[in-house]
């Protein structure tokens, strides 16, 4: 995947990936805010399972 | 002649192009060190805690504590650095805020930008150490999920909205009232503390840290050493965070972040008599290794407000008296009913108040920049309230919502258990530990050993 904003470092301001692209920037964003969401979410769950389980075993 | 005067210029110009670059290369080197420093805050943390925890809590605690740091940094990135650039004015957008919005060219590797990136780095750092103060507090009952979203607020809103407010030379606080608070006293740790008591409040006790006539009992540390350990690598990062508070002026003086001419000489003057003093004050005090280690940090946090400024004796007296003042805090706290395990509030929030309240008391008059207001004790108690109850507020209600929908805590059969048998995949003492031969010493408490109740 080409995601390279430059072609030549003359002159060259942002470069990182995506940087050219409103549409890559956006989808690497929500996909990272997603991450972190998630992770929470899944936290939530597996320490709610966690402790369901542990109450079954006691 | 003309030749050579053309030659002449254009040496010049490179010249100072060259000096332009070094000058950009070498603030970047400075900030990139101080943000590489600040990491050993969070190792030190990270034993500190897991020293303070029982045996049947440590990897629990230390899985928080590097959860913390996770989960700040990036939200910091996506929310936490624009807040400070938006909110400098109060509660109303700031103009230019929209170059630190997450997708901003400026907020990724950019040719023409070498600044905001290790000046984002330090800031999510003292971001991260902001949730990891509070971090310590509520070991051993907090549910690790309830923790990391009062991290994200603390770490990633909170914080950085004082710091907008009064940690900026546009802050409010600072242009209406001349608060000087250099070394973040009161945005970092006053209102971390303020905000950890708020949740310690709705939290709770650990089981069997008090009796039914509400006496207190001591809840060991599993290791004292690790704590002391992990304390002295705090106060090394500190180090690193100091540094990152004042700010490099390519081919000019230091200045404080208020734009107030400073030297990072007078900061190494002040943090070192800061923490000699605080640890003697403690010493005097408790004669107790890990409230030694702990009033040192004070010390250092009770004159980093005016750091730029203290003569040296008046910072080691000032750390001396906060040193020796902070830990009957503590006591004064758990005597109140709330437990806090590591002495933060005590620590932090205590400390913060006192280095913001210094600063009025014994430096007031010194001039501001411009027509801003100079150091005042009405200006430094403004923004010691103000610090105070924004920390405050938010964690008491927070986690009065997590209260009621029964997500603060862990159930009670999991705390006597202990979390890492639930929680965790792997032993901490997979060979076991040995019962010391003599009692380890206790970070808070002066009763009896806590006993588990029986149900």
């Amino acid at each position: 995947m080409n995601t390279s904003p430059i072609t030549q470092w003359d002159g060259t301001e942002a470069y990182f990936t995506f940087a050219h692209s409103g549409f890559g920037t956006a989808i690497c964003l929500l996909a990272s805010i997603a991450i972190v969401v998630g992770a929470i979410w899944y936290g939530t769950r597996h320490e709610s399972r966690d402790f369901a389980k542990f109450h079954g075993k006691g | 002649m003309e030749q050579q005067l053309i030659e002449l210029g254009q040496k010049v110009a490179a010249l100072e192009a060259s000096a332009k670059i070094s000058d950009a290369v070498n603030m970047e080197i400075f900030y990139w060190w101080c943000t590489a420093l600040m990491i050993t805050i969070h190792a030190g943390f990270l034993a500190y805690e897991m020293g303070a925890s029982r045996a049947k809590n440590v990897l629990a605690a230390g899985t928080k504590n590097l959860l913390a740091f996770a989960f700040v940094v990036p939200t910091f990135f996506f929310f936490g650095w624009w807040i400070y650039n938006a909110f400098p004015t109060g509660l109303t957008i700031s103009d230019g805020a929209d170059a630190a919005l997450p997708w901003s060219s400026a907020m990724g590797p950019n040719l023409s930008d070498n600044a905001t990136g290790v000046f984002w780095a330090a800031f999510a750092l003292f971001a991260a150490t902001t949730a990891s103060i509070m971090s310590g507090a509520v070991i051993e009952r907090i549910r690790l999920t309830a923790f990391l979203m009062l991290s994200i607020v603390l770490g990633s809103v909170i914080w950085i909205l004082g710091a907008a407010w009064g940690w900026h030379p546009a802050g409010w606080l600072t242009t209406e009232f001349g608060f000087h608070d250099v070394g973040a006293a009161g945005c970092v740790h006053l209102v971390a503390g303020a905000f950890t008591l708020g949740v310690l409040i709705n939290l709770g006790p650990r089981i069997g840290k008090y009796n039914a006539d509400g006496t207190p009992n001591a809840i060991k540390a599993h290791s004292v050493p690790l704590t002391v350990v992990g304390l002295m690598l705090i106060i090394v990062g500190f180090f690193g965070f100091l540094g990152g508070c004042i700010i490099y002026n390519a081919g000019a003086q230091w200045t404080n972040i208020f734009g107030q001419p400073a030297t990072l000489s007078a900061f190494a003057f002040n943090t070192v008599m800061g923490f000699a003093g605080g640890i003697i004050g403690g010493w005097v005090k408790t004669r107790d290794p890990f409230w030694m280690m702990s009033c040192g940090l004070v010390g250092i946090i009770s004159v980093a407000s005016g750091l730029d400024l203290w003569y040296p004796p008046l910072a080691f007296a000032i750390a001396a008296v906060a040193g020796f003042v902070a830990p009957m805090i503590a006591t004064a706290i758990e005597r109140a009913g709330i437990d806090d395990a590591v002495g933060a509030v005590a620590v932090h929030g205590a400390g913060g108040a006192m280095g913001v309240l210094a600063v009025g008391l014994f430096a007031a008059g010194y001039p501001n920049v411009g027509e801003m207001p100079p150091v005042s004790l009405t200006g430094q108690l403004v923004g010691l309230v103000v610090m105070g109850a924004l920390g405050f507020i938010p964690g008491y209600a927070m986690s009065a919502v997590m209260k009621a929908t029964g997500t603060l805590r862990v159930p009670r059969d999991v705390e006597i258990m202990g979390l890492d048998l639930v929680e965790v995949p792997i032993e901490a003492y997979p060979e076991g530990m040995t019962r010391p031969a003599v009692p380890v010493m206790s970070p808070l408490g002066t009763g009896t050993p806590a006993a588990v109740p029986a149900e």
